[in-house]
């Protein structure tokens, strides 16, 4: 039997959006089983979208630890007669997944930009490469958010998890959430950069900020902003500020000196906003809008709100 | 009369003789610990090339020919100087009790002797007033908050010399009874003194006189402990000045040609990286400390003194004369002072130098300021690990990359794309492009332009594309001795397989280091600044330039005009009809960029750039023309800093924009 | 305290990029060692100064020569010892095999801590550290972004969604390091030719275990015509066709 089981997770009273991707995938990939761990997680978990649905739902698996986890999947896999399994890119599946690969004997594939019956496809060299397989063996894959989108959660069975839970030297002793609407600049995955082009401190805050907080990315600035004292050095982005690698870096209003594409060039996407079309920045921008700032922002924000 | 006499039972001679012990006694255990403590410096052969150091001796130390640059200040020194050797000999007569005056007179002499003491003491004291007048009256910016002890020291001297004319007065007046012409400025003292009563008289020569000696003794004492010591300091700061071109550093250690030892054959557990310790100076960096005069136009032109940092070049030398005096007997007993020169010098102010040498051009005594910078950041890098956060990307960077930003080595010829180029092919000009010329957008402008102007005047060169590697300077400037030789030695490696002879560059810093610098490494080339080979075109008719009715100002670059001596072929090249900044040629204000500046982060009020680009919005100038790349990005954002929205051109772009093109 | 830190050289990412029939060509690539892992090697440094022991690194790579500058670094910082593992046929993109070939040469170690960092700049997996532990026998803590030493404890900082997970754990244990987990010291450069003196082995050994998946075929992925200048009527449109191509195209959105 080719089964399929997909790693769910929760978050609060959902299922995450991420696991109903990745179930999506799984469908067209064989018969298909969920399993979503933690504490208290079956009213969450009940809501993912696979035809079967195992919850293993228990005080010693509030916390994410990989040898419980692990073992449990373990135990899953035997019982269902197991061949491959999916789960989202997040941080607890790119930490699982490996475990989980190595504890089975089985081939691992994280962050797949692609997944299906023909195969999977990453990103490596910091995706200036794309590396195709198409395992025959049994496989553990993490799928990258966004890549697929999300299937509709159904009811179909639900099933308890009755195995065994080990102990671990390991135990979490509490969660800290992050201030919320600061994102540091160099874990974003997207950063929102402002420079001179702004013309004012006000217009920093009033433009840049919103704009960040909306996308949940880190806001950052040039040189010449920070000298200028419109924002803090921790804003700087540049060869004598922070050097950051986020997915997207918007650069509004930065014209691109080659001391402020140090810090950047590393980025996946570059978008810039500039009216000046001889911007350098122009010139490493993936995408580009040359137009007035000030008419594009507002616009940009309004439609990422909703 | 004279004051040779016994005064109540004790002859004159006897008092002058304990005076005198006392006095030189003091002086000369005092210049004898200074002597010792300079040789506690490390190694400096310049005993050498005798014929040049004595011609410079005479022409800078007696013929005071630095010092004669600041009019004022500088003639009132130069008489006093020159009177002072005039008139110092009679202190040999006054010490004899007139004996001397009679040897003299036995050989002939004494009459041309008498002549030459009075102008002597004449010019000194025409010197001391002038000087008088420029600190009490004029009051120059720079000599504000000096302490009195300059004005106690001009009055004494002054004291000096009228004391002398009226000993000398009182000797025509009393025993002679006529007046002596070629003693012409005491005639005049005598003149005047001539109706004093005899007794009064009498005790005024005597009073004179004793306060003479007692003056010149005080000297003798103050002098090795203020900025007198310069009396003694100048004469071997001048005598063995640096030959060395401007500008160059020294590799960490140099064989029996006076090649840079390899980096593989270093002998790491003998060899100290910089300085850190006193003693770690040589002895003529040291002999600096005591040569000082306190004149303060170091001071005057340094851009990070003038843009508020903490770096003062007159006051590290006169910490190496203070740190001396304070620890020289620990130094002198073989024991380490807890407090090391890096500390004194503080970090800060190690690190704002630009490596611009205005302060080395501008000391009347030859003082070498900016190698006591880079030496202590050769410690910090290599052996203390502390230095800006910034440089150690910048490092990483050269290493990993070849080039300080980062950028793939394997983009460095991008540039050139479409502009049919030689490309590691030997030819008779290597164009060595530098980094910014390859990586940086807004520069790669210029090495396009200068590109097509040398295809236009058919001039046959190549460049070296992917095999090229920064040249080092910013990591040789920046201590990073280390990083420099491996890069140097790659290069050398590149230019020597490639045949290369001529080089061409667009950037001066590369002009410096390529040029100077890399003979000690095997690398010999004829380097030229692309201003000199498109001055030479334009002259020799090869490119044909239009008028144009721009007004331009050019920005001499520090590691081309002062350091590299060259400052008529970019003005030729623009066509020279230019309007100059008022500090412009070998007096160029640094533009902030050099000594690895440009990769710190500058956080004082006043930035050195501004200051700069202020200059040059003065000029009313259309353009500002400048011939580095490091002046390119520091003038423009200068002038965008302060409002200005004039345009910044290198030479090479404003030539191109005007070719008339050959049909 | 013995601490083993598990150091990968990966390829510099400004070198260039070439595929030849659907393999990347890796005979220009220049090395260097993993910036993550620079992370560990500074954070078993500072415990080693904090509580005194032992730091070894352990590297897996091929026979190429040519990382030797690179490691003496790690070793400057203040390893004691480097373990260098050559493997005829080295993969970076092999976590299983390479996993246990680390695995085998830390056992030797007796290590309290095994560290290194979360992934490698080459394929991002993240998977060689939580693998290394499974054959060890030990738990994992992955993505850390501070680490405490509190006797024979770790307290450590596990970057999460929206936040911190804190987890205090015995030893031994395996963490994987998160970036600006430490500030990495700059060597000495006196200090670095002084590692010319520490020891440094060099072992032959082969792969073992299949369990990974061959990569079949690399590609580049569809041009990026560096410079995509949207067009449109109105700033509106211009923003449309932004979001789409950031959303359809770039998949960051």
């Amino acid at each position: 039997m080719r089964a399929v089981l997909v790693i769910g997770e929760t978050d609060g009273d959902e299922i995450k959006d991420i696991s109903q991707q990745v179930s999506a995938v799984a469908a067209g990939m064989g018969d298909v089983v969920g399993l979503v761990i933690g504490k208290s997680i079956s009213d969450a978990g009940m809501k993912l979208a696979t035809a079967k649905i195992i919850l293993a739902d228990d005080d010693k698996l509030e916390y994410y630890d990989p040898i419980k986890f692990s073992s449990v999947i373990s135990q899953v896999v035997e019982q269902n007669g197991i061949t491959k399994i999916l789960m989202g890119a997040t941080t607890m599946g790119k930490d699982l997944g490996p475990r989980v690969a190595a504890e089975l004997g089985w081939g691992y594939l994280g962050d797949c930009l692609e997944a299906g019956n023909e195969g999977f496809v990453r990103p490596t060299f910091a995706g200036k490469v794309l590396a195709k397989s198409n395992p025959e063996g049994p496989v553990v894959v993490s799928i990258r958010n966004n890549a697929y989108p999300a299937g509709e959660s159904w009811s179909g069975s639900v099933e308890n998890f009755s195995g065994n839970i080990p102990d671990s030297t390991t135990n979490t002793i509490s969660i800290e959430k992050g201030e919320s609407g600061t994102v540091e600049l160099t874990e974003a995955s997207i950063v929102v950069s402002g420079g001179r082009g702004l013309e004012s401190s006000e217009n920093y805050d009033e433009h840049i900020r919103p704009l960040a907080s909306t996308l949940n990315a880190a806001a950052g600035a040039s040189r010449a902003i920070v000298d200028a004292g419109w924002v803090p050095h921790s804003h700087q982005v540049g060869q004598t500020g922070k050097t950051v690698t986020p997915d997207l870096y918007l650069a509004i209003g930065i014209s691109g000196a080659i001391q402020h594409l140090g810090g950047m060039s590393g980025s996946k996407f570059i978008v810039a906003i500039n009216k000046d079309s001889d911007a350098p920045i122009f010139k490493v921008a993936d995408y580009g809008i040359v137009a007035n700032l000030f008419d594009i922002i507002p616009i940009l924000k309004s439609k990422l709100s909703k | 009369m004279n004051p040779f006499h016994d005064y109540y039972g004790i002859p004159w001679y006897a008092i002058l003789g304990l005076w005198s012990l006392i006095a030189l006694g003091s002086h000369i255990y005092q210049v004898g610990f200074i002597v010792k403590l300079i040789r506690l410096g490390k190694d400096d052969d310049r005993f050498n090339s005798w014929k040049q150091r004595t011609k410079e001796f005479l022409t800078d130390w007696l013929g005071q020919r630095k010092v004669v640059q600041d009019k004022l200040a500088g003639y009132a020194h130069a008489l006093i100087f020159w009177g002072f050797l005039m008139l110092v000999s009679d202190v040999i007569d006054l010490g004899t009790g007139g004996l001397f005056a009679k040897f003299l007179e036995k050989i002939y002499l004494v009459n041309i002797w008498n002549l030459v003491v009075d102008i002597g003491y004449t010019m000194a004291g025409i010197g001391i007033i002038i000087s008088l007048y420029r600190r009490l009256i004029v009051r120059p910016e720079k000599l504000k908050g000096a302490s009195v002890e300059g004005v106690l020291i001009l009055f004494a001297i002054l004291g000096i010399v009228i004391t002398a004319f009226i000993v000398e007065a009182g000797y025509m007046i009393g025993d002679k009874a006529h007046y002596n012409n070629w003693e012409p400025v005491g005639v005049l003292f005598a003149k005047q003194m001539e109706n004093i009563n005899i007794e009064t008289l009498g005790t005024i020569v005597d009073a004179s006189y004793w306060i003479h000696m007692i003056l010149i003794g005080l000297f003798l004492i103050e002098i090795p402990q203020t900025k007198h010591s310069h009396l003694i300091g100048t004469i071997p700061n001048v005598m063995f000045q640096d030959h060395e071109p401007m500008g160059t550093m020294l590799p960490m250690q140099t064989d029996d040609n006076n090649i840079a030892v390899k980096t593989d054959d270093l002998d790491f557990d003998n060899l100290t990286l910089g300085v850190n310790k006193f003693t770690d100076f040589t002895w003529r960096q040291l002999s600096d400390g005591w040569a000082c005069t306190a004149c303060a136009r170091c001071q005057d032109v340094c851009p990070a003194y003038n843009s508020g940092k903490t770096l003062n070049p007159m006051q590290i030398i006169m910490d190496i004369k203070n740190y001396g005096k304070e620890h020289g007997t620990s130094l002198l007993s073989g024991n380490e002072p807890e407090e090391n020169i890096v500390e004194r010098f503080t970090p800060d102010a190690i690190w704002a130098c630009t490596t611009c040498y205005a302060c080395v051009e501008a000391c009347p005594v030859h003082i070498e300021h900016v190698p006591k910078l880079t030496d202590t950041r050769r410690h910090l890098v290599m052996e203390a690990s502390e230095f800006p956060e910034e440089l150690q990307s910048m490092f990483n960077n050269l290493e990993r990359n070849s080039n300080p930003w980062g950028l793939g080595a394997h983009t460095r010829a991008h540039w050139a794309e479409g502009l049919d180029i030689k490309i590691g092919e030997p030819a008779e000009y290597l164009f060595y492009v530098g980094c910014a010329g390859s990586f940086d957008d807004r520069n790669k402008k210029v090495s396009i332009a200068t590109a097509k102007l040398l295809k236009e005047a058919g001039v046959d060169f190549s460049i070296l594309g992917e095999m090229e590697a920064c040249n080092g300077d910013p990591a040789r400037r920046a201590g990073n001795e280390f990083l420099f030789q491996m890069m140097a030695e790659m290069n050398v490696d590149t230019m020597n397989s490639l045949g290369t002879l001529k080089v061409i560059t667009a950037c001066p810093h590369c002009f410096h280091t390529i040029g100077k610098e890399y003979e000690k490494y095997g690398g010999k080339y004829e380097v030229y600044h692309h201003s000199q080979i498109l001055n030479d075109l334009r002259q020799k008719e090869k490119i044909i330039i239009k008028d144009f009715e721009d007004k331009v100002t050019f920005h001499d670059p520090c590691y081309l005009g002062r350091i590299g001596g060259e400052t008529e072929a970019p003005r030729g090249a623009l066509g020279n009809d230019l309007i100059e900044m008022e500090r412009h040629g070998t007096n160029s204000f640094c533009c902030g960029g050099g000594g690895a500046q440009i990769w710190m982060e500058e956080d004082a009020d006043k930035r050195v750039n501004e200051i700069r680009a202020r200059e040059a919005s003065k000029t009313g100038a259309d353009t500002v023309a400048v011939g580095c790349p490091f002046c390119m990005t520091m003038m423009s954002d200068g002038l965008k800093s302060i409002g200005d929205g004039k345009p910044v051109k290198d030479i090479s772009e404003i030539l191109l924009e005007n070719l008339e093109v050959k049909t | 305290m013995n601490i083993a830190v598990l150091i990968k050289m990966v390829p510099d990412t400004e070198s260039r990029l070439e595929i030849v029939d659907g393999k990347v060509k890796e005979d220009g690539f220049k090395y260097m060692v993993n910036p993550y892992d620079e992370f560990a090697v500074e954070q078993a440094v500072q415990f080693k100064e904090k509580v005194g022991g032992k730091v070894t690194l352990v590297c897996l790579f091929s026979d190429n020569p040519g990382i030797d500058t690179d490691l003496r670094k790690m070793m400057a910082i203040g390893a004691d010892e480097a373990v260098v593992l050559r493997q005829d046929g080295y993969s970076g993109d092999k976590p299983s095999t390479n996993s246990k070939i680390l695995a085998e040469a830390v056992k030797n170690l007796n290590a309290d801590i095994v560290i290194g960092g979360v992934q490698g700049i080459d394929y991002y997996q993240g998977a060689t550290g939580p693998m290394v532990a499974h054959h060890l026998n030990i738990p994992h803590i992955s993505g850390v972004t501070k680490l405490e030493l509190n006797g024979e404890k770790i307290t450590a900082r596990r970057q999460i969604e929206g936040g911190l997970q804190i987890i205090e754990s015995e030893l031994p244990v395996l963490i994987t390091a998160q970036k600006d987990m430490t500030k990495v010291r700059f060597p000495a450069l006196k200090d670095i030719m002084m590692s010319k003196r520490k020891p440094f082995e060099n072992h032959n050994v082969s792969a073992s275990g299949e369990n990974d998946v061959e990569t079949i075929e690399c590609s580049l992925p569809p041009a990026r015509d560096g410079g995509l200048i949207i067009d449109g009527e109105s700033p509106e449109e211009k923003v449309d066709k932004l979001l789409e191509k950031l959303r359809m195209e770039a998949k960051v959105l």
